[in-house]
């Protein structure tokens, strides 16, 4: 007698961490033989790159950031935090500020956030976190100035 | 402290569809042991549904008269999120791990989840010492061309056969052990399915690992961030060491 033993699953390799994404690629093989969808299934891992479309603004901030069109950086840190913060739950700006990464973010454009979020800082769990990151960011890339531009922002205590 | 990188320092559109710091434990710590200890103080960063991933395993029995076969599932990882799922931590068995899906958050949002989970963690379970520190980033790259030119892209490449056709499908593993840290670098570059815009893709899936280091306690914030920090730097190291000027031109 012979007993083998397989693991089902995808046939990428396990490398030891499970990753949420892959899941996602399983759901989806699922739900097309579910569905009876004819072709290959988990040929590779599907994944996708999209942001979810509520975040997809961020992408757009960091390109036009990335290209140096300032006014249009500052027009959509504007118009999306002010539709943010205008719900009464401030969970979904809260969460902004927890994915948002200063360092793909220009000094105006950082400064941008912190003084549209500074006066419901109280309300969002992540707003410290964010103003010590950018506090690091402006510190470090304009050490004379740092204190002239963060006045009236900071210090974090006040 | 990280060497000076000789590539952009970030990207405004990475392709990072997962990046996950994982802590594998040095004792016995259970799935549910981390469950319970985390579940309340976790509440209120990570108050998202939870979400689980099962372990099958199918076993067949091969006899002379008959092949039988049966399957177990069992639960192996349990997963909270944050309120838009972006943000999660997986608890297994004996490992910790911290994940952000797209949009990447960037490292130091993604480090300081990890530090504000483990914190977390050490004050519901105690000092547990750490066995292992890795990095995972999975990538999944849309390529502009149909069929798309790999070398193009890609600095790796399996040479020859071109007069057969188009590359249908394809898949590379690398494996690297650096001295003097022992640090494990596991390559996977694979062909992934295209997405709606029917345009081919490749998965990138790099992880940067390491057990050799001195002993410490995931409390141990001071011990245990510089060796994070030098993973991500051979991370990112190795991600920009295959790819063309070209694909980083795709990030932009």
């Amino acid at each position: 007698m012979r007993t083998a033993s397989y693991k089902a699953g995808m046939p990428f390799p396990d490398l030891g961490i499970v990753p949420r994404s892959y899941a996602r690629a399983e759901r989806l093989d699922a739900a097309a033989n579910a569905a009876g969808v004819p072709g290959p299934r988990s040929r590779g891992p599907v994944l996708s790159t999209d942001a979810p479309p509520a975040l997809q603004w961020l992408s757009d901030l960091y390109v036009h950031v990335f290209r140096r069109r300032e006014a249009e950086a500052i027009d959509v840190i504007y118009a999306k935090f002010d539709e943010l913060l205008r719900q009464s739950d401030c969970a979904d700006c809260d969460e902004v500020l927890a994915n948002l990464d200063v360092n793909r973010l220009n000094i105006t454009a950082t400064l941008a956030v912190l003084s549209i979020t500074r006066l419901d800082r109280a309300r969002l769990a992540n707003w410290r976190r964010f103003a010590e990151m950018a506090q690091r960011k402006i510190c470090r890339e304009a050490p004379d100035r740092a204190a002239a531009l963060l006045a009236g922002l900071l210090p974090l205590d006040s | 402290m990280e060497a000076s990188p000789q590539y952009p320092a970030n990207y405004p559109r990475p392709p990072i569809v997962e990046a996950i710091v994982q802590f594998g434990f040095g004792q016995r710590v259970t799935r549910k042991r981390l469950e319970d200890g985390l579940r309340t103080p976790l509440r209120r960063s990570y108050p998202g549904p939870h979400k689980s991933q099962h372990h099958v395993e199918v076993n067949a029995r091969v006899e002379p008269e008959s092949v039988s076969a049966s399957a177990t599932r069992r639960l192996k990882v349990t997963f909270l999120g944050s309120a838009n799922g972006l943000r999660l931590v997986g608890l297994a068995d004996n490992v910790l791990s911290i994940h952000a899906l797209a949009p990447y958050p960037g490292w130091d949002n993604l480090i300081a989840n990890a530090c504000d989970v483990v914190k977390a963690t050490v004050a519901a379970l105690g000092p547990v010492p750490l066995a292992s520190i890795a990095l995972r980033y999975i990538d999944r790259i849309a390529l502009p061309g149909n069929p798309a030119e790999l070398a193009r892209y890609l600095r790796l490449q399996l040479g020859g056969g071109e007069e057969l056709g188009a590359i249908a499908d394809f898949s590379m593993q690398f494996r690297r052990v650096t001295a003097p840290n022992r640090d494990v670098t596991t390559l996977v570059v694979a062909a992934t399915p295209p997405g709606a815009d029917g345009m081919p893709a490749i998965a990138i899936d790099l992880v940067a690992a390491t057990s050799q280091f001195q002993p410490c306690g995931l409390g141990d914030t001071d011990s245990w961030l510089p060796i994070a920090s030098r993973l991500h730097h051979l991370q990112r190291s190795t991600f920009e060491s295959i790819i063309t000027d070209e694909m980083r031109g795709l990030f932009e």
